[in-house]
Order: structure tokens, then sequence, then C-alpha cells
């Protein structure tokens, strides 16, 4: 009698928590990747604008292999860390998805990504040397290889056609200097029509970093111990920078970006020049009136030329439950056809050499060819194990500088400091 | 003799075994709340605890750290700045919300045409979602196209108020869409409040001659008191943590964005972007005390204001 009751009360305890845990619950398929069976897997990414190439790519690929479907899924970069470290502590990581400079070091440290130099080794079409060569270190963690360059980007100088011929002013092009950018600039500056000559927001990538490498400058030491901020040439860039809002006026203050973005700015035809990443062609080709009245060139040149540069790659998770389809997927993606597919959709510009011209045939309209001479005198976005901790320290500390409360210099010391202590703990 | 003591013990078993029957009842039926609070919220609040002693590595192993990064809290002064942003946007949103949701709640208790038209509309802000809210509200805010600035401009005055990024003035928007969002809840827990006060207190009043300011003061207010009590304690709790209104109006590089940001973006930040979990554990743990230290304060408060009949 005793027993079955407890029995009876296990029973429901059971129901309870299997009603609970349902919800809980992952779709767990076949344990092995039957060589025969369909298998599904999910690729992972974070920007909407390149989901058409991503998918044209699952579909491309799932011509040549009709047993494995690619699920492409998109999180905004605000949630897409968040879940993937979640999923990867749970153990149920995607399949394959999208890894970034920012945040690499930490998945190499747990270990959830699988080493794949061994399918590189045993490829004989995959030949690494095809990439940008700081892409595969930055996902190179000693011995492993823990993810494939999927794109990289540079950034340009876009500008406003209408407004310059208005002015009678010749476009920019590869003559220019910071001086040239800075005069015509000037002239270009329509205080009553609310028009400005260039766009210089608090932005590191599309921004002042750009112009501490053009000036000599650095942002961190080659062994990443140190802050650049006392070199004389990045505090005399920044504070170049800084001066074309708070000195010449030529762009809005760093403060009145919270009202209107750059790219806002720039759209509605308020700027004649602004600073934009490769990626964002997709965003200004997209705009029926930006389409029409931007192009883009070559940044000016200071003492040297010089852009920053980044990319993407492709990951494996190293518990995934299909490891051959994976594998099979992310060949396809790196292969010269799948870098291709993504490129002709003009989301981003393929890692691959020769595939990157694709990104330029997508966009007939604009002088994209400029990103791909830029990696000429390319500058990797600079990185750490902590990168996201120092750029907010960066960032903290230079607003009293962008607001022309002090100057660059007298808070160059402060942030070498604060970005050096946590270098240190690295 | 045999057979009564044999009843009796049969009446024994039988009552323990309808004790037992109903315990197992009573604990199943509250058993999908309880697991749901216990996983969701009670064994993450223990968790968030040891984490504020730890540098929390996301995968690898976490180290004890006592209390570092409680001592490293004080030296920081962005968590200083964001203490004294949490206070003021609570000494100033909650009195200023309390007020006027109790006029808004004693003017949709008049008997006037279209009454519920306006309790709807005093309601509205609390249905929409906050992200939502805190996005028309930057689109008003802007201080060259908004309708603020362009209304004051109408009026008058030289319109040019940087609402989203003068560092003296973001606390202030959030202060008023904060307020602007928070009034119709209240309305509605006062409201139900005012309904509980008989109208024989209102006719008497009448009777000797008293006006209606003196019956608010003297009859709705002491009345109002328990609903008040409510109010103004969920209202601080939720003003402490106040978060949305400030992600999706302030973006990162909002030069002003450490004049607004309160102790729960604090967190957030330090947690989610910075991924310093251990630091964002002890943020938060000091905010949880701040809040219990306030409420306990309240609650031994209340026997000296609140009536109670």
């Amino acid at each position: 009698m005793r027993k079955l009751k407890w029995k009876r009360s296990l029973g429901a305890l059971t129901v309870v928590s299997s009603l609970f845990l349902a919800g809980c619950q992952s779709t767990s398929e076949s344990e092995e990747n039957t060589e025969d069976g369909p298998v599904e897997i999910t690729y992972s990414i974070w920007d909407p604008v390149q989901l058409p190439g991503m998918k044209a790519a699952a579909e491309a690929f799932n011509e040549q292999e009709e047993n494995i479907t690619v699920n492409v899924e998109v999180t905004p970069w605000g949630q897409y860390w968040t879940k993937l470290e979640s999923s990867a502590k749970g153990g149920n990581m995607p399949d394959i998805f999208w890894m970034h400079s920012n945040e690499i070091a930490k998945y190499s440290e747990g270990d959830v990504l699988m080493d794949l130099s061994e399918v590189i080794e045993s490829d004989e079409e995959m030949d690494l040397s095809l990439f940008p060569d700081e892409l595969t270190e930055q996902y190179t963690d000693g011995e492993q290889m823990l993810g494939i360059p999927k794109d990289y980007s540079t950034i340009g100088l876009w500008y406003n056609k209408d407004l310059f011929d208005e002015a009678g002013i010749d476009y920019p092009d590869e003559t220019w200097t910071w001086d040239t950018l800075l005069e015509n600039a000037m002239k270009l500056t329509d205080e009553e029509a609310g028009v400005y000559g260039f766009l210089a927001p608090l932005n590191r990538e599309e921004g002042y970093h750009n112009f501490i490498y053009q000036n000599g400058g650095e942002v961190l030491s080659e062994d990443k111990k140190e802050s650049g901020f006392r070199d004389p040439a990045t505090i005399e860039a920044v504070q170049w920078y800084v001066d074309l809002s708070m000195k010449y006026g030529v762009s809005p203050t760093a403060g009145e970006f919270a009202d209107n973005s750059n790219m806002s700015y720039f759209q509605s035809g308020r700027a004649a020049m602004a600073l934009f990443g490769s990626w964002m062609t997709a965003e200004i080709a997209s705009n029926e009136e930006s389409n029409e009245f931007a192009d883009v060139a070559v940044m000016p040149k200071g003492k040297n030329r010089a852009t920053i540069f980044n990319g993407l790659a492709n990951s494996i998770s190293a518990n995934t439950k299909h490891p051959e389809a994976a594998i099979k997927f992310l060949k396809f993606l790196s292969s010269e056809e799948g870098m291709r597919i993504q490129g002709q959709e003009g989301g981003a510009i393929p890692a691959l050499k020769g595939a990157d011209s694709s990104f330029v045939e997508a966009y007939p309209q604009f002088n994209t060819e400029i990103f791909l001479e830029e990696m000429e005198y390319r500058e990797i976005k600079p990185y750490s194990k902590f990168t996201t901790r120092w750029e907010n320290v960066e960032n903290d500390t230079l607003i009293p500088a962008f607001t022309g409360e002090k100057t660059v210099e007298e808070v160059s010391e402060q942030l070498a400091n604060n970005v050096e202590a946590i270098l240190e703990v690295e | 003799m045999n057979s009564q003591s044999e009843t009796k013990s049969q009446k024994v078993s039988y009552k323990n075994k309808e004790k037992r029957s109903m315990m197992f009842w009573g604990w199943a039926l509250i058993a999908p709340t309880l697991i749901g609070l216990l996983v969701l919220n009670i064994i993450p609040m223990i968790q968030t605890l040891v984490m504020s002693f730890q540098n929390v590595s996301t995968f690898g192993e976490s180290t004890w750290v006592h209390f570092d990064n409680y001592i490293r809290m004080i030296g920081d002064p962005k968590v200083w700045q964001s203490l004294k942003n949490t206070l003021l946007y609570g000494l100033v949103q909650v009195p200023i919300t309390v007020i006027l949701s109790t006029i808004a709640a004693v003017l949709v208790n008049q008997k006037i045409k279209g009454v519920q038209v306006y309790r709807v509309i005093y309601f509205l802000p609390m249905i929409a979602a906050p992200a939502a809210v805190a996005m028309v509200w930057r689109w008003m805010y802007n201080s060259e196209y908004g309708l603020i600035n362009t209304f004051l401009k109408f009026l008058g005055f030289s319109g040019n108020i940087e609402w989203l990024y003068n560092p003296n003035v973001v606390l202030w928007s959030l202060i008023i869409v904060g307020i602007w969002s928070s009034v119709g809840y209240n309305m509605i827990l006062l409201l139900s409040g005012l309904q509980e006060i008989p109208t024989t207190y209102y006719e008497a009043a009448d009777l000797d001659g008293a006006g209606p300011i003196r019956q608010f003061f003297s009859i709705t207010l002491p009345l109002l008191t328990p609903q008040l009590f409510f109010v103004l304690v969920t209202s601080i709790i939720s003003a402490f943590q106040v978060f949305d209104l400030i992600y999706v109006m302030f973006d990162d590089t909002n030069i002003a964005l450490s004049h607004v940001e309160s102790l729960a973006y604090l967190f957030y930040d330090h947690t989610f972007v910075l991924d310093d979990k251990g630091y964002g554990a002890a943020i938060v743990i000091v905010l949880v005390i701040l809040i219990m230290m306030v409420t306990v304060i309240q609650l031994v408060g209340q026997k000296k204001w609140v009536n109670y009949d």
C-alpha cells in the first residue's frame, strides 16, 4: 500500500517535471551523422543585411548536398553573444556560426570551437594563404585553427556628389590629403542650411582610429601590453579629428550625433563627406536617394595611407552532432563558389583572394574597388583578449576631449594608464 | 474490546493517510510555481551572490577574490555617478508620479461623460512596450526636428534644449518619460482605493459644509493611504531598477550616457557587454541591498501615516 503511493507520487512528480522541462529540451536528433540520412544543421549569424547572401549560399550548398539542409538564423548583434555564450555553456551551440575578433579570445580559451587545422590540411583545395594573413592569425590559437575567414572590411570616404557639384568642387580622389579634406570640408559646410562638410563622431573603426594610423601612431603596441596614447603621433591625430567639429565646425559635435546618427546625416543630404565601412554599402544603396547621390573614394593621405580593416570568420562548434555536415558546409562557404555567392549579394567583401571582386560587381553604381585597393595599406582593427573592455575605457576617457572640455593631450595619460590596467590582467 | 481497539487504530491510520494525501496534493499543486521560482529566481539570486565574490570566467574556472569586486566599486567613479543618478531619479520621479497619479485617479473618479475614455487614455502608456515608448520619446526629444523643441519655439522660447546629450539635461529627460509611463498604472491602483471609500462620508461632509478641497484632504487622502503606501513601495522599487528606457533612449556612444546611466544599466554593461560578470554581480547586489533598505524603512515608517480601518 505504502509502496504503491510512493510510486504514484513519483509518477506525478515525473509528469510535473516533464511538463516543465519540455520547454527547455532541445531537439536532439540522431546521435551520429549517418552517411545517407537527411541532416539539418544550423548556421547562426548576426547581420540581417547579409541574410540574403548567407541564404543563397545555403541553398546552393543544398543543391550539391541534397541530404544536408542548412537553417540560417539571424540574432541581432546585441543578443548574439549572450545567446552564443549560454548555448556554449549548455552544450547546444549552433553547428556553424560567425565569430568576431572582439570575442574570439574567450571562445578559444573555453575550448568550445572545433579545431579546423586538420580539416584544412586534409583538403587540397583549401589554401589559407589566399586569405588576409592578419585574419587567419586572429583566429588561430597556437596550433589550433578556430575559424576560417569569411569576409573582410575596410573604410572608405563616402561623399555626396550633389553637394560637391553645387559647390563646384572636384570629387575626392587619391590625391587628397588631410589638408585637402579640411579645406574642402570648410567650403562645403553651410551652417544656415544645416549642411556639414564632414562627419566626425566619437567612433573608432569608422572614425579616428584610421587617422591615428595615417599619422604613424598606434592604438595598442605590437605586444598588446601598452597603449598607443603616449605616442605624440596618436595624440596629434585624435586632436585633429576632434578639431574638425570643435575648432573648425565642419562636423556636428560628438553630442549632436545622439540626435541624428552619422548615417542619417549622410542619407538626408546634410553631410558632404563621411567615413563608412564597406559593410555599410548595402545600407547606402538601400536608400533611393543616397543610392543616387553617393559615391566612395579612398581615405585621404596623412603622413602615410592607412585603413582599419577587420573580418569575420566561420567557426564550428566543438561538440556539434553533425561534424561532417558542418565541415562540408564550411568548406563550401570558404570555396571560390561559396564566396562568390555571398559577394554577389553585396553584404560583405568575401575574404578569399579573387572572390572579393564579386562584391565590386554587386555595386556598379559605386566606386567600390577602392575597398579592395585599400587592402595594400591595411591595419588590422586593434584587438587583444578583452577588447571591449579597453575600447569602453578609451571611449569614456575621450569624452571630455570630444566635448572640448580638455585637450586630447590632457586626457591621454589617464587613457593610457586605464587601458594598460586592463591589458595587464589579460 | 478487541474490536473496539481495532476500529480506533484504523481511524488513526485513516487520518494519517488523509493528512499525507493532503500534504502531497498541496505540494503537487504549488509545484509549478515553486519550481519556476526556484529555477528562475531563487537559484539565480544565490548564483549572483556567489559570483559577486568571484572573478568569473565564462567557460573556465571562476576564482574567489573575496571582497575585491566590492572594494573596486568604492574606487570606481562610474559606480558613484550611477548611484547618484539612480537616487536622484527615484527622489524626483517617485513623488511626482505619486502626486500626479492621485490627481488623475480623483479626476477619473468623477461622474463625468466619457470617463471610461479618460481612464483608457491614462492607462495606455502602461500597455505600450517600454522600448516603443522610449523610441517615440527619442524622436520627440530630437533637438532639431523634435516635437518638444518645436512646440517650445511656438510658445516663444528659444527651443534649443539638447534633451538627449546635454549632461545637465539628460537625467531630466529620463525622469519625464519615467513619470509619463508610470502614472497610468498607479492611477488604476489608486482608483480602486477611491471606489472603496463609502459615499456616505462625503454626504455627511457636504451637510457640514466642507468644500471639495477640504473633503479631499480630510476624507479622501487619509482613507487612500493603504493604496498610496503600496504605490509608493512599488514605485520606488521600479524607479531604482530603471533600465529599459535608458537602454533605448541613449546609445552606448552617447557622450552624456554617464550622466544618465543607473546602477541597473551599469550592471548590464559590465555583465553582458564588458563580460565582467563578477563585478556586474557585485553592482547588482549593492542595488538589491539599497532597495531592501529603503523598503524596510518604509515598512517601519508606515505605522506613522497609513490608516488601516
